[in-house]
C-alpha cells in the first residue's frame, strides 16, 4: 500500500532530509511519529503529492508518485487521498453540505448529495447539513472534515495531529472514529501525531505499524533540521 | 465554480457591497457618458438632414446655424425673398428650402416654409394632409401631443419665440399632424411661408400704420449642393453678396460640440476617476480574500484542485462583481440619461433617448470585464502560487 526507497528531498536552503527505506503491508494502518525537524510534515507532503518527489522511490495505492506530472499529482490526489488537516479548514462562507461537495467541485466534477448524506448519516452529524461550520462544535467540525475527505472513496486517509487541542475523552474518540470509519470505507489509515495518548491507544492495536522518523539530516547536524516554513494561519476564517 | 465564487464574493458583504458601488458609479457615468454623445451626435446628424448650407442675414454663422438647423436660436434677421430665388439660380444649388421665423405656439415655433421643408427629413403625415393655403398648419407630433390640438381644431400663434402678445385675429387651422421622427419637426408648427406674411403684415400694420407694400422676406434658406464643389465656392459667394450670410452645418456642429465637448471630458475623466477608484478597491479586496481565505483556497487544492482551477476562481469573483455592476451601471446610466432626456424636453431643446442601447455601450461590460481581470490578474497569481503545505504544518 505505501513504501518508499532511497526518498531524499532538498530544501531549498541546501539542506538535505533522508529517509530510510520502508514499506507498509496492506491491510495496515500507520503511526507515522517524530518530533519537529524529523521532516514529518515534509514526508506528509511528499506522500499527499504536494510536493515532488526529488530523490528515490515513493510508491503510494500502487502509484509511484515520481513519475507523475503536477498535474497527475493534483488528480491522482484528490481521488486516492483523503485528508484531515491539524486545522481543518472548513470554509465558513458555505454550509456543512456545501463543504462536502468541495472535493467534486475541485476535481471538476458535479456534486454527489448522495455521498454527502450517506457519510453524515454515518458519522451521526445528518442534521448538520444546512449549518456553517461557526455553529458547529470542534468534535462535529473534525466529523464534517472526516465527511469531507471521504468523500472521493479515498483508499488512504491522512489525519495529521487529529488529538491537537482535544481533551482525552474526545482525542480517544476521535482516533477511534478514524479508525472505525477508515475500516468501514476499507481505506488505509496514516495517523501523523506526537501526541502519547494517541501513541499508547495505537501501540495496542495488532494491526497499526509504526513509523518513528529521528532527527537527522545529511549534511550531518543532528538534533536540528527545517523549521517549518513560516506561515500565515488565518484566524476565525476556518476552523 | 460559479456558485462557490459568488458565495466567496459576498462572504464579505460590506467589502463586496462598496466596491460593487463603486463600480457601478463608474460604470453609469462611463455610460451617461456613451449615451448623451451618441445621441446628440445621432440627433444632431437627424437634425441636419442633408442641408449642406444655411444662408440669413448677416450675423454669426453659430446663430444662423442653430435657428435655421435645429431652432434653439433667435435668427439673426431676415433676408429678401428675391435670395431664395438666387440661390435657386446657382448652378451648384440642387435645392434652396425657405424658412420664416418670428412667432411660436405655446413655447413651439411656427415655422414658414414650403412641403418641401418636410421632405427634408423624409416626414410622414399621421393624421389630415398638408397645407394647400396660408393659415393652415401641420403640427409636430410632439407638439400635437402636448397640446391636445387635432386635425380641424384651431388656434393662435403668439408674437416672438418665447412667447408675446397673441395673434388672436388670425388663427390658424390644424389640417394635418406629422408622424414622429426624433427630428427637430416633432417640435415645430409648420404652415405656408405666405401665413407668416399674413400674421405679420397686419401686424406690423396695426403696430406703425405704414401700410406699405414692404418687399416679402424670409428669416432663412436651407440649401443643398448639387456637388461637394458647393462647399468650396458657395459659402463664399453667399458671404460676397450684401446683408447675406452663410453658416455650413457641418462646420458649426463641430465647432459647437468642440465648445460643449469639455463637459463630456469632465464626466469621461469623473467616469475613469471613478472606475479606477473601483478597480483598485476590488484589487485590494480579491488581496485580502487571498490572504483571508488562503487557508481554504490551500484545502481545494489538497482536495485535488490544479493551481488554475483556484487562480480561476478568484477571477470569477472579480467577473460576477463586474457583471453585476454592469447590469446595474447600465440601468443607473439609463436612468440618468431619462431624468436628463425630460429635463431637455421641458425646455424644447435637444433630445436623447433613454431607451435601447447604442453601439458604444457595448464597451461598458468589456471595460468591466477588462477592469475586474486586470483587478484580480495579482491576485489570481497568488492563488495559483499557494504554497499547500503549510495546511501539513502546525499552526502558529
Amino acid at each position: 500500500m505505501l513504501a518508499w526507497t532511497g526518498l531524499r528531498h532538498r530544501y531549498d536552503g541546501g539542506s538535505e532530509i533522508a529517509y530510510a527505506d520502508f514499506a507498509l503491508p496492506a491491510g495496515r494502518h500507520l503511526l507515522l511519529r517524530g518530533a519537529s525537524g524529523s521532516g514529518k510534515s515534509t514526508l506528509l507532503a511528499l506522500l499527499a503529492g504536494l510536493l515532488r518527489v526529488q530523490q528515490g522511490m515513493l510508491r503510494v495505492a500502487g502509484t509511484e508518485l515520481q513519475a507523475l506530472s503536477p498535474r497527475a499529482l493534483d488528480a491522482w490526489r484528490g481521488a486516492t487521498l483523503g485528508v484531515v488537516p491539524q486545522r481543518l479548514h472548513l470554509s465558513d462562507a458555505l454550509t456543512v453540505a456545501e463543504n462536502l461537495a468541495l472535493p467534486a467541485l475541485a476535481a471538476g466534477q458535479g456534486a454527489d448529495p448522495a455521498r454527502a448524506a450517506e457519510l453524515l448519516a454515518a458519522l451521526d452529524i445528518a442534521d448538520l447539513a444546512g449549518r456553517r461550520p461557526h455553529q458547529l462544535s470542534v468534535g462535529q467540525a473534525q466529523r464534517v472534515a472526516l465527511a469531507r475527505a471521504l468523500m472521493r472513496r479515498p483508499r488512504l486517509l491522512l489525519a495529521d495531529e487529529p488529538s491537537a487541542s482535544l481533551d482525552d475523552e474526545h482525542a480517544l474518540h476521535m482516533l477511534a472514529l478514524l479508525l472505525s470509519t477508515a475500516e468501514r470505507e476499507g481505506c488505509t489509515l496514516i495517523v501523523a501525531s506526537h501526541d502519547g495518548r494517541v501513541i499508547e491507544a495505537l501501540g495496542e492495536r495488532e494491526d497499526v505499524s509504526e513509523r518513528v522518523l529521528p532527527t537527522r539530516f545529511v549534511d550531518g547536524h543532528a538534533g536540528e533540521g527545517p523549521s517549518d516554513r513560516t506561515t500565515f494561519w488565518p484566524s476565525g476564517v476556518s476552523r | 465554480m460559479m456558485r462557490l465564487a459568488w458565495r466567496y464574493l459576498w462572504s464579505s458583504p460590506l467589502t463586496t457591497a462598496l466596491n460593487l458601488l463603486l463600480l457601478t458609479l463608474g460604470l453609469a457615468a462611463v455610460t451617461v457618458v456613451l449615451r448623451a454623445s451618441a445621441q446628440v451626435e445621432s440627433g444632431l446628424r437627424r437634425d441636419l438632414a442633408g442641408i449642406d448650407l444655411v444662408v440669413g442675414a448677416k450675423g454669426s454663422p453659430m446663430q444662423i446655424m442653430l435657428a435655421g438647423v435645429f431652432h434653439l436660436d433667435a435668427p439673426t434677421g431676415n433676408i429678401p425673398l428675391a435670395t431664395l430665388d438666387l440661390l435657386k439660380q446657382q448652378p451648384l444649388v440642387a435645392q434652396a428650402v425657405p424658412l420664416s421665423l418670428g412667432d411660436s405656439f405655446r413655447g413651439y415655433r411656427i415655422a414658414g416654409t414650403t412641403p418641401e421643408y418636410m421632405d427634408l427629413y423624409g416626414a410622414k403625415i399621421a393624421s389630415g394632409a398638408v397645407w394647400t393655403k396660408p393659415m393652415q398648419a401641420v403640427l409636430g407630433a410632439e407638439v400635437a401631443r402636448v397640446s391636445g390640438l387635432k386635425v380641424g381644431d384651431r388656434f393662435s400663434g403668439s408674437h416672438g419665440l418665447a412667447g408675446g402678445g397673441e395673434h388672436g385675429d388670425h388663427p390658424f387651422e390644424v389640417v394635418g399632424v406629422l408622424a414622429e421622427s426624433g427630428s427637430v419637426l416633432d417640435r415645430l408648427v409648420l404652415t405656408d411661408l405666405a401665413s407668416v406674411w399674413e400674421v405679420h403684415g397686419d401686424h406690423h400694420d396695426a403696430q406703425d400704420a405704414h401700410g406699405e407694400d414692404e418687399p416679402k422676406e424670409i428669416t432663412l434658406a436651407l440649401v443643398r449642393y448639387r456637388s461637394p464643389l458647393g462647399a468650396a465656392m458657395l459659402p463664399r459667394w453667399v458671404n460676397a453678396q450684401k446683408g447675406l450670410q452663410s453658416a455650413a452645418p457641418a462646420l458649426e456642429t463641430a465647432r459647437l460640440m468642440r465648445m460643449v465637448g469639455a463637459g463630456t471630458e469632465v464626466l469621461r475623466g469623473f467616469g475613469i476617476v471613478l472606475l479606477a477608484a473601483a478597480g483598485l478597491s476590488v484589487w485590494v479586496a480579491l488581496l485580502h480574500a487571498v490572504r483571508a481565505r488562503q487557508g481554504d483556497l490551500a484545502m481545494l487544492r489538497m482536495l485535488g484542485a490544479p493551481a488554475r482551477r483556484v487562480a480561476t476562481l478568484i477571477a470569477l469573483e472579480a467577473l460576477l462583481l463586474a457583471a453585476l455592476a454592469t447590469v446595474l451601471g447600465l440601468a443607473a446610466g439609463h436612468g440618468l440619461v431619462a431624468l436628463l432626456e425630460r429635463l431637455l424636453a421641458e425646455r424644447q431643446s435637444l433630445r436623447l433617448g433613454a431607451l435601447g442601447f447604442s453601439e458604444a455601450e457595448w464597451l461598458v461590460p468589456l471595460l468591466a470585464a477588462g477592469l475586474a481581470l486586470l483587478s484580480a490578474a495579482w491576485p489570481a497569481w497568488r492563488a495559483y502560487r499557494l504554497d499547500v503545505t503549510t495546511l501539513l504544518q502546525a499552526p502558529r
